[in-house]
């Protein structure tokens, strides 16, 4: 509760009559004096219980990486505290309600579902408060109008059309069957992956969508894709639906089919799951785990001692998020200027080098296509094969 | 809200709901910051949607597990109507009022004649239904992706726009939603719902249209709820399938017991506190946020035990605070 | 045709899984009447337990059997605390009062083991089994051939012992069955702990069969239980197990026709369906109803 205290030295009453875009000014005018005497502090919203906690907790432990090489970097100090939004858009509003209100932090940095990204845009957007977003992937983050966001992750649109392409024009192709997570992540790519096949002269011969964190039951969704004639699964959702579909297809006798899905599958426990079936698929992934750079290895070798796991895209983006915040206020960016000088900067990171467009989005990133080998994860070095995307664009 | 049977009330329950009105009516006056505003912003929306599972469940004795659908159903029609047809928002809110109502009285009428238990399953399955037809009807809900950039609520030109605002305006419509239902539930209406609650052969052989009123308490309920509805849609500006999923009618439910069935102030209090004890409890400490649901259900079942029959009950509060109240003569329902 | 013959299969095996949780649902709801929200997220624990013990590497058997008395044992629990102090309110409070208890257990499980989904050993052999021209996976004909023995143990158990009958007495009237002598308490108390010794095993075979653990297999785990328990009728043990069965059926038939999109919706809607046309279920006997 200590939280609520008011610190920005207005009267309650003064910020009524000021009207709330006034009292908004007002916060953000006081901000920075605190900013440069005291540290950097950054409010993690992500959902650490309910259906989708295996997500906040890869935030969590991103965060905790990221603040480790922030340690060693020196600058100025971070701190941050995790907000609980369960992955619901109610608790998404009263979170973000809590961030602005409080007038502790500098900068969010999340949501990971897009619905609470979504329902508390308005709140943060009223307050001018800069949000650095890892994960969330509906197009109507950036297409709303705010000027406050930038995200780390690939637009649906563009990554639809990449695993495509590399089912199509690199792996050969052409009777795709398409299994997607029946939510907002899902359903996106599974839309712009039946345009994308169109445009390729594939065919998409079947598809499938489930109910994410529920449905575990893929047998029969197997049967109807075998009958399909399927020459590729093309998997759009998390890890532990795609792995399990693997497995449930292995002990259905269906084996050897060409998987290609995106890096929400770049977990352990995909393998694990599959039983021994994700051998050889691949995943096209929006960083590189296992990209040639220090910063990249560091990351990777602390996170795997301290938790003995691979970090997911949440994790990278998250870590990456925290990086890159701390960079450009040690080089004298205020919270106001924050999102515009994100937008002029390029960042090396974990994930890569991103540059991002006026709307806030990350622009001209490249896929590293990685598959998995003797049960583990390995860098192929392939790039996708673009031919026919132009038509597209 | 008045919460007792009587036709001459009590001092006390006569202007206990206007003072506890006028004092609502000065929060925004004395809270500091938004937050606490939209907490109470919120336990009022979820007051509603508490009144009309109350009015099924608490008055008319049906167990529904469903009212999360007509709550989303409420405020899926009434952001349509706003955003894709032009209406402006009064009539948008009324109008998914009564399409709440006429659904929820379609889905009643085929299932009263099974045993009750069956209406729950019923109402569970109408919820995953509506949450299918929610995520998977592109071209109308935008599926998964959700709607966002609802307007706020705006009554001839004048526009909800700051926090305070939105407060005024919900609290205005709830008091106005208690205030019918109070009156129907005092009334002869909500006497018959009653009656047939506690012995339904009897009421049928005095003659009552058993079945005719149980479709009414489910029309009024749902209707409430989607009234409710189309406020949580405005005032959240965004909504969105997983919004109103099966877990949230359990929550629903939650309030409603803890409360007390058929308890006005136990709507709000019900509401209030489910709301209020997570939001307490909230930490920064990992397995404290871990561990926050658990203890939200143990203070539950804490207070189950303690309460059986609700916080606010009837039977269930302390003598002296009845003596106080002037309710010491009720006989026990 | 094969195509068709291979999803029955695969309706089977989901079903048999269904029966199995359904089984220790339905005898709670039977003499109880509570509809048990705990009753899912007792049977998750349950499996977390199980994949704890055969990660320490106790052998498959007495771990499983272990798991499900760990089962038997938090089902007491969750009677003592939150079934029995409210046994006596109005019947949706022990509702609540058990969806209370459900929370804390995922609460906790989150605690210990995390809210990633947790991979489950293959204890069976899975390997695709030809009969007739027809590929079978090996595991669904074992879960089934499981499911059917413990179902048969059940019924026999509760038809042909005296604890079995005490208990029917207890079901058809609590307060007589006290004023005779019945141990009412001790009754309600074994029924729970069965419940969930039968529930765990279902869920050993259903993180088996799907090869997932995870915390929101206590809510699926209530609702598939209930959905099944009311379709084959309450309180009837062969019908428990064949609404288990029907329910997967109707949930392959939903994805083949409709889309795995709508499974969840078109399979209930098939048993909001099949209950207007026979209240009491498939198998149910018809009973005045009780408040």
């Amino acid at each position: 509760m200590a939280m609520m205290t008011q610190k920005n030295g207005f009267t309650r009453r003064g910020a009524l009559r000021l009207g709330m875009g006034s009292a908004a000014a007002a916060t953000l005018a006081a901000r920075p004096m605190l900013a440069q005497a005291a540290p950097l502090r950054i409010a993690l919203a992500a959902p650490m219980t309910g259906d989708s906690a295996s997500m906040g907790l890869n935030a969590q432990r991103g965060a905790a990486a990221a603040m480790k090489l922030i340690e060693a970097a020196g600058g100025p100090a971070v701190t941050f505290d995790i907000f609980d939004d369960m992955g619901q858009p109610r608790e998404a509003a009263s979170v973000a309600r809590r961030i602005t209100d409080s007038g502790d932090y500098d900068l969010v940095v999340g949501h990971v579902n897009s619905s609470c990204t979504l329902a508390a845009m308005p709140i943060y957007a009223d307050y001018e408060m800069p949000v650095l977003c890892g994960s969330s992937s509906n197009s109507q983050v950036t297409e709303s109008g705010w000027e406050n966001i930038v995200r780390m992750t690939i637009r649906d649109d563009y990554g639809a059309q990449q695993y495509s392409a590399f089912a199509v024009n690199n792996l050969g192709k052409k009777k795709m069957a398409i299994l997607f997570a029946n939510d907002d992540y899902g359903r996106g790519l599974r839309d712009k992956m039946v345009i994308a096949a169109d445009a390729l002269g594939a065919e998409v011969v079947a598809e499938a969508g489930f109910t994410p964190n529920l449905d575990k039951d893929f047998s029969s969704i197997v049967s109807q894709f075998k009958n399909a004639g399927a020459e590729a699964f093309m998997l759009n959702c998390n890890y532990t639906e795609g792995g399990l579909f693997l497995g449930q297809a292995k002990s259905a006798g269906v084996e050897g089919i060409a998987t290609v899905g995106p890096d929400s599958l770049l977990y352990n426990e995909y393998i694990e799951l599959a039983q021994g079936a994700a051998e050889g698929s691949y995943i096209l992934a929006a960083y590189d785990p296992y990209a040639d750079s220090d910063t990249t290895r560091a990351f990777m070798s602390g996170f795997r001692e301290a938790y003995d796991a691979l970090p997911s895209q949440v994790a990278v983006f998250t870590s990456d998020l925290f990086i890159l915040a701390h960079q450009l206020m040690a080089a004298g960016s205020t919270p106001a200027s924050l999102i515009g000088d994100i937008k002029a900067t390029e960042f090396q990171g974990v994930g890569g080098t991103y540059h991002w467009d006026a709307k806030g989005d990350v622009k001209d990133r490249t896929f590293a296509v990685i598959t998995v080998k003797d049960g583990k994860f390995a860098s192929t070095g392939a790039a996708v094969d673009e031919t026919g995307l132009d038509a597209l664009r | 809200m008045a919460m007792t049977e009587t036709f001459r009330m009590p001092v006390t329950v006569k202007f206990g709901p206007w003072i506890f009105l006028i004092l609502m009516a000065c929060l925004p006056l004395v809270l500091p910051g938004r937050f606490w505003l939209h907490i109470f912003s919120l336990t009022m929306i979820y007051a509603i949607f508490v009144l009309g599972q109350n009015v099924v469940t608490g008055w008319a004795g049906m167990l529904t597990l469903g009212q999360a659908a007509f709550v989303g159903m409420g405020a899926y029609s009434s952001v349509l109507l706003t955003m894709q047809a032009g209406v402006p928002w009064p009539l948008a809110f009324l109008a998914s009022g009564a399409i709440c109502a006429a659904s929820g009285a379609a889905l009643a009428l085929p299932c009263l004649r099974v045993k009750a238990d069956f209406l729950s399953l019923v109402t569970i399955a109408f919820n995953q239904i509506f949450f299918m037809v929610a995520n998977n009807w592109m071209e109308l809900t935008r599926g998964p992706m959700g709607i966002p950039g609802v307007p706020s609520m705006q009554i001839l030109g004048w526009k909800a726009r700051s926090s305070a605002d939105q407060f005024w305006l919900i609290l205005g419509v709830a008091a106005i939603l208690f205030l019918l239902v109070a009156r129907l539930m005092h009334g002869q209406l909500g006497r018959t719902m009653k009656m047939i609650r506690d012995d339904e052969v009897a009421a049928g052989a005095l003659g009552v249209n058993v079945t005719g009123y149980k479709v009414l308490a489910f029309a009024i309920g749902c209707g409430v709820c989607g009234l409710g509805g189309s406020l949580y849609g405005h005032y959240m500006r965004f909504v969105s399938p997983d919004m109103f999923k099966l877990e949230e009618s359990l929550l629903i439910m939650q309030m409603a017991i803890l409360g007390g069935l058929a308890s006005m102030p136990g709507c709000a209090l019900g509401a209030f506190l489910m709301i209020m004890i997570p939001e307490a409890l909230r930490s920064s400490e990992p397995w404290l946020i871990t561990i926050r649901p658990g203890v939200a259900g143990a203070t539950l079942v804490a207070l189950m035990i303690w309460r059986p029959n609700g916080l606010l009950g009837f039977g269930q509060m302390p003598r002296s605070i009845r003596r106080l109240l002037r309710l010491e003569k009720e006989a026990r329902p | 045709m094969d195509y068709y013959l291979e999803q029955l299969s695969n309706g089977i095996a989901v079903g048999s899984i269904y029966a199995l949780i359904a089984l220790g649902y339905s005898l709670v709801y039977s003499i109880l009447n509570l509809i048990n929200f705990a009753h899912g997220y007792v049977i998750m624990v349950g499996a977390f337990v199980a994949l704890a013990l055969l990660q320490a590497g106790i052998p498959a058997v007495p771990a499983i059997f272990l798991a499900c008395c760990a089962g038997a044992l938090i089902a007491m629990g969750v009677e003592r605390i939150a079934y029995r102090p409210v046994r006596h309110s109005n019947r949706i409070v022990p509702m609540i009062s058990a969806l209370g208890a459900g929370l804390v257990l995922a609460a906790g499980a989150q605690l210990i083991w995390g809210p990633e989904v947790h991979a489950f050993p293959q204890l069976i052999p899975r390997v695709p089994v030809e009969i007739g021209g027809v590929t079978l996976s090996s595991q669904s004909l074992i879960i089934l051939a499981i499911s059917l023995v413990l179902v048969a143990a059940a019924s026999w158990f509760l038809h042909r012992t005296r604890f079995g009958i005490a208990a029917q007495c207890v079901c058809q009237d609590l307060a007589t069955a006290q004023l005779m002598g019945i141990p009412v308490n001790l009754i309600i108390v074994a029924v729970y702990a069965i419940g969930g010794f039968l529930g765990v095993a279902g869920a050993v075979l259903f993180a088996m069969y799907f090869n997932a653990v995870f915390i929101q297999m206590g809510l699926l785990a209530t609702t598939k239980a209930w959905a099944a328990a009311m379709l084959g009728g309450i309180g009837s043990f062969s019908g428990a197990f064949w609404g288990g069965i029907l329910l997967g059926l109707a949930e392959t038939a939903a994805v083949m026709t409709a889309g795995s999109a709508y499974r969840d919706g078109v399979s209930l809607a098939i048993i909001v369906l099949v209950l207007l046309l026979k209240p009491n279920g498939l198998f149910g006997a018809p009973s005045a109803e009780r408040s």
